[in-house]
């Protein structure tokens, strides 16, 4: 398994490849392989999505995203 | 008298022409919320709600015939005998089951368990484990009144077998019912895909992709094609439907399919769920047991733990929710036997019809083995994480400069039982065990001693005794 940190302002649902899976700003256990990341409503964050290959991470030293 | 001859003769034609299988039906309109997938909880003070999501158990019912239906019977007693407090409420751990995946033999003691529940525990062993289900299809074979029917192209020994389990066992039931019981476990009947080798899953997810209402099928004909063992019984066919306007391809399947080059088994997984979009090339499914591409039942499950769409995925991710894992038990019952070798003590080669069973049944053992594995990996792989995280934090807190690592989004127990008759402490009853065959008849003792022998085993599991030792009712909570 792959470990993902997406960065955000608040805690908000992280939706991965159409999936509400894991909050903001902790560690999201997931399959290893690209995936499409997104946050949950209000659409008020840019970018829109990211579509990055999770691989060779380790908890402490997860793949990190960031939305503004 | 020549006249009469021919009136029977043209009786069993149209009667012939006329029979055919139990065709699924086609999907009015794409609702990815309807039909039969993982029920979620729901919050309301029904004796339902037991079944929370923070205790989450599946089980996995391998296949082996009356064999694994009585084995996995005997888990299911042992769970409603064992007593539990969780969450402040007191139930038995049966009532905390979330999902349960059978094949072949295993399927018709989920699907029975799904359909009436606890009523399993009345009458599943004379509806089904003490019949001689062989001899009764073996009866609809030789009734002449079948043979006209039997003719037909579209009418075989499946259908018979198909309408025996409906009539006798599952009275009628479709998936739909399975719908409206609103609760869980969820019931995953496994087939394999004649052309792909792959395993096929009884589920709306899986009938979306065939544009096809899993709810109007009934159960008994999943547990057909889960148990249709190759030559003794001919395969279940499904028609692939042109799909409704509405349809579009789930997300975690598109992008599973961008993943050759990063994730293999992510990308096949995608592959063979897009297969069957090609509606030219595969009008039609043809499905047999479920054994053949996984004799466990642990790779629907895997999927669901592995996959970001998968409903255990989700919940083990889910964070500051009402619905999310806390403990997640996995318990496998594998009916598996070890035959009697008697090639090794031969200095003759083995004939051909023993090398031609061993070369069938050697890869299916390796590949069973390696499912049971790649789950007790997965399961150790997170508890390895989180004791890792833990550590690295508790360290950095020597250093109060240092901000300690992001906590995963929940912290879990993952707990995996592993149960078949090699770990049976009576060496005895172990070899009895082992040398039972994969048929649906067995003496009474024999279903009484596998029955027992779930009981036992999960009994004796370390892994199980320390679990109930947690949840017992006088346990701090």
């Amino acid at each position: 398994m792959q470990y993902l940190l997406v960065k955000f302002r608040e805690d908000r649902d992280v939706v991965v490849d159409g999936h509400i899976l894991g909050v903001t700003n902790r560690v999201i256990e997931l399959e290893e392989g690209l995936h499409t990341i997104s946050l949950a409503e209000p659409y008020d964050f840019m970018p829109d999505k990211y579509e990055i290959p999770v691989i060779n991470s380790t908890v402490v030293n997860p793949v990190e995203v960031e939305f503004n | 008298m020549l006249q009469r001859i021919v009136l029977i003769l043209i009786f069993c034609l149209l009667s012939s022409g006329c029979a055919t299988y139990i065709l699924n039906q086609p999907l009015e309109s794409y609702e990815p919320d309807q039909g039969y997938r993982f029920p979620e909880i729901i919050e309301d003070d029904s004796p339902d709600t037991q079944n929370s999501d923070s205790l989450f158990v599946c089980l996995a019912f391998s296949g082996g015939g009356t064999r694994a239906a009585a084995f996995a019977y005997g888990v299911l007693e042992k769970l409603h005998k064992t007593p539990i407090q969780w969450e402040g409420k007191t139930s038995s751990l049966l009532d905390e089951v979330d999902c349960i995946s059978g094949i072949s033999g295993g399927s018709f003691t989920a699907a029975y368990f799904g359909l009436f529940g606890k009523r399993i525990f009345q009458d599943f062993r004379m509806r089904f484990l003490n019949r001689d289900i062989q001899g009764e299809l073996l009866a609809r074979a030789l009734n002449p009144l079948n043979w006209p029917r039997l003719a037909s192209p579209k009418f075989n020994r499946i259908d018979l077998a198909t309408e025996l389990y409906n009539e006798t066992l599952f009275d009628g039931k479709t998936f739909d019912d399975l719908v409206a019981r609103g609760k869980r476990p969820f019931i995953i009947i496994n087939a394999t895909d004649l052309v792909s080798g792959q395993s096929f899953e009884f589920t709306q997810n899986q009938f979306d992709f065939l544009g096809s209402d899993l709810g109007k099928l009934p159960v008994a004909r999943a547990v057909s094609a889960s148990s249709a063992f190759p030559f003794l019984l001919s395969p279940v066919s499904l028609k692939n439907y042109t799909l409704p306007p509405e349809f579009s391809t789930p997300e975690d399947i598109a992008k599973g399919l961008k993943n050759y080059d990063y994730n293999r088994r992510l990308w096949h997984w995608a592959i063979r769920h897009y297969e069957y979009l090609n509606k030219s090339e595969r009008p039609y499914i043809h499905l047999m047991d479920g054994g053949l591409s996984d004799n466990i039942g642990m790779r629907a499950i895997e999927n669901e733990y592995r996959r970001s769409g998968g409903f255990i995925r989700q919940r083990i991710n889910s964070a500051g929710r009402k619905s999310g894992i806390k403990k997640l038990v996995f318990i496998v019952a594998n009916a598996r036997t070890e035959s009697q070798d008697k090639i090794s003590k031969s200095d003759i080669p083995p004939e051909i019809s023993e090398v031609g069973f061993k070369t069938a049944t050697i890869a299916l053992d390796n590949y069973s083995f390696e499912t049971i594995e790649s789950m007790r990996d997965l399961v150790n792989q997170r508890r390895q994480t989180q004791d890792t995280l833990a550590q690295c934090n508790r360290k950095i807190q020597e250093c109060p400069s240092v901000q300690p690592f992001p906590q995963l989004s929940r912290e879990i127990e993952p707990i995996f039982i592993d149960l078949n008759f090699e770990a049976h402490p009576d060496p005895k009853i172990k070899k009895e065990l082992q040398s039972l065959p994969t048929s649906f008849v067995l003496p009474e003792e024999a279903v009484n001693q596998l029955i027992r022998a779930g009981e036992e085993l999960l009994e004796n599991s370390d892994n199980f005794r320390k679990l109930r030792q947690k949840l017992q009712p006088d346990a701090p909570d």
